[in-house]
């Protein structure tokens, strides 16, 4: 089993800075485009998405497969993923680690599952049909929760650690997610990172949240936090050089301001990596 | 399989759609506030999400109603049209038809028409990309082809018929300027709406263009064309106003170029 080769700092293509990125070629390794924004018949999305395909790396993200779901797998929306991975050739495809709806109610949100054996043995199957469906391994991504299930018999982490190892898919780890999560279920997040499998990562999240009354929100419409850049460093020192994007999706400013947050993903691990070395 | 899986997602799916309580027996007590408090934030981000993808999908109404009759037209359309589909694009394809019973709107159809005319500007957005015929196809085809040739409309193209100064609404909250006080028109306005390019755009037809339009969407050839405008108005112009509407439905990039059309299709 051999990881794909890391691709560098990248940042999630948005439509505010489409121009701006075909105009000046920023200095960004790679993108990550949310599939569903471009599984559309046709148009300015799809022609944007092919003119950064041109020039940058691309992986496709997704947030409806609803992997953990207990209604039949969509086969339509797998077949359209289907043909827009068959169009972006992207280096990878993920989602989530979640359910997203049930019975034609789709709740556009990301509900974690109850970590017990039935949703392991639940989810390792329907990873399994969807890699064979789109004939490649997909990367599943830990998700921010804010409830967790009576019936959970592990923790996350051995539940996703499970997961990966059962289903042999890789691992999209959101480094803000296990810091959201840990917060609001007051779990260690050293814990977290230390039980995740290194030959299974092949990508790291970045984003920040939001606090609420009780609980940190998920919300991707600020900076990374200061704690978050932490974790990162120590997931970094156990990982090593992987894949790093900066994931912001509401309040979204100047591309600019995405990139000086994403050189200081680069300078953090150029800090740690040059003293490995060294 | 999964019945204990199941059963919690249709309960907990169900308490964020209504008021059910059955959430509550299958998740734990949370490490801070209680159990409404943690489940809250889904139910909550149910509500905010699916209103923000109306506001991103209805830009202009927005504008014009302001954000409070916003809210409270999402809240209603969200309890009608629960999500159908896994992909956000499509949640608000129903409120057009959605506002045609909206109380709260029955004496203003100039807010239903807007709706109208952004659904239309959005789904020809992103529709199926077609290459278009251009004035050097046209010269680079034998006339007497040409004008055996069925037509073929652009497929990003969409129809609206509208009774209220809707479309003057919609082009003041665009320049973001004081839209002007809504009004009956003294005849209906008929509407195309297209890409060109990749942006949306719409036009008024008169009612003869709308006519010959109607026909190029039934695939008439520029000869049955003629002849069905010749009845509208002087017959021994019919030819000259068909072939001034055709430079404007080419230049526009309305009509398709299919390779049956024998167009070799450029964009």
């Amino acid at each position: 089993m051999t990881k794909p080769t890391p691709l560098g700092f990248g940042l999630g293509l948005r439509a505010q800075h489409y121009a701006e990125i075909l105009n000046t070629n920023p200095e960004i390794d790679w993108f990550e485009v949310i599939s569903e924004n471009y599984m559309v018949p046709g148009g300015q999305p799809l022609r944007m998405l092919d003119a950064v395909r041109e020039r940058y790396p691309v992986v496709m993200h997704g947030v409806s497969l609803s992997i953990a779901g207990t209604n039949p797998l969509d086969l339509n929306y797998l077949a359209q993923l289907k043909n827009l991975a068959q169009r972006v050739k992207p280096k990878w495809i993920s989602d989530h680690l979640c359910w997203t709806g049930v019975h034609g109610m789709n709740l556009h949100d990301l509900f974690p599952v109850p970590y017990s054996e039935e949703a392991l043995q639940h989810v390792v199957s329907r990873i399994a049909k969807v890699q064979d469906f789109l004939g490649t391994r997909i990367a599943i991504e830990n998700v921010s929760s804010y409830i967790t299930y009576e019936s959970s018999e592990m923790e996350e982490w051995d539940f996703v650690a499970e997961v990966a190892k059962r289903a042999d898919c890789w691992l999209l780890l959101d480094i803000n997610n296990v810091f959201v999560s840990g917060f609001n279920h007051n779990f260690s997040t050293h814990a977290f990172i230390d039980a995740v499998p290194v030959d299974r990562v092949v990508q790291f999240h970045l984003a920040g949240h939001s606090e609420g009354k009780h609980h940190l929100i998920d919300t991707h419409d600020q900076a990374v936090s200061e704690e978050v850049w932490q974790l990162y460093e120590r997931a970094l020192q156990k990982f090593g050089p992987i894949t790093t994007m900066i994931e912001r999706d509401d309040n979204i400013p100047p591309l600019s301001d995405l990139i000086a947050e994403l050189n200081r993903a680069r300078s953090i691990s150029a800090s740690i990596f040059s003293k490995v070395a060294a | 399989m999964t019945t204990n899986l199941t059963k919690i997602q249709n309960d907990l799916a169900l308490s964020v759609v209504t008021n059910s309580l059955a959430f509550a027996h299958h998740i734990a007590t949370p490490a801070h506030g209680k159990k409404s408090d943690a489940f809250g934030i889904y139910k909550h981000g149910y509500v905010l999400r699916l209103t923000e993808f109306l506001a991103n999908d209805y830009k202009a109404l927005r504008t014009y109603i302001g954000e409070k009759n916003f809210s409270q037209m999402a809240k209603k359309y969200i309890e009608a049209y629960p999500s159908e589909n896994p992909n956000a694009r499509w949640y608000s394809k129903h409120l057009p038809e959605f506002l045609k019973s909206y109380v709260a709107f029955e004496f203003n159809p100039e807010k239903q028409e807007l709706a109208a005319l952004e659904l239309a500007l959005n789904d020809a957005f992103d529709s199926a990309d077609c290459n278009a015929i251009t004035l050097q196809n046209l010269s680079e085809t034998e006339q007497s082809e040409f004008l055996k040739t069925p037509l073929h409309i652009h497929p990003s193209s969409r129809r609206l018929k509208f009774r209220n100064n809707t479309t003057s609404i919609w082009s003041a909250l665009k320049c973001e300027a004081e839209p002007p006080k809504p009004h009956a028109l003294d005849q209906m306005q008929e509407i195309v709406v297209w890409r060109q390019g990749t942006s949306s755009r719409f036009r008024l037809l008169g009612d003869e263009e709308a006519m010959a339009l109607n026909a190029v969407a039934d695939h008439a050839t520029f000869s049955q064309i003629c002849e069905l405008i010749a009845f509208m108005d002087g017959a021994e112009t019919a030819s000259l106003r068909a072939a001034s509407y055709l430079k404007g439905w080419v230049e526009a990039e309305l009509l398709a170029a299919t390779e049956t059309a024998g167009f070799a299709a450029v964009k």
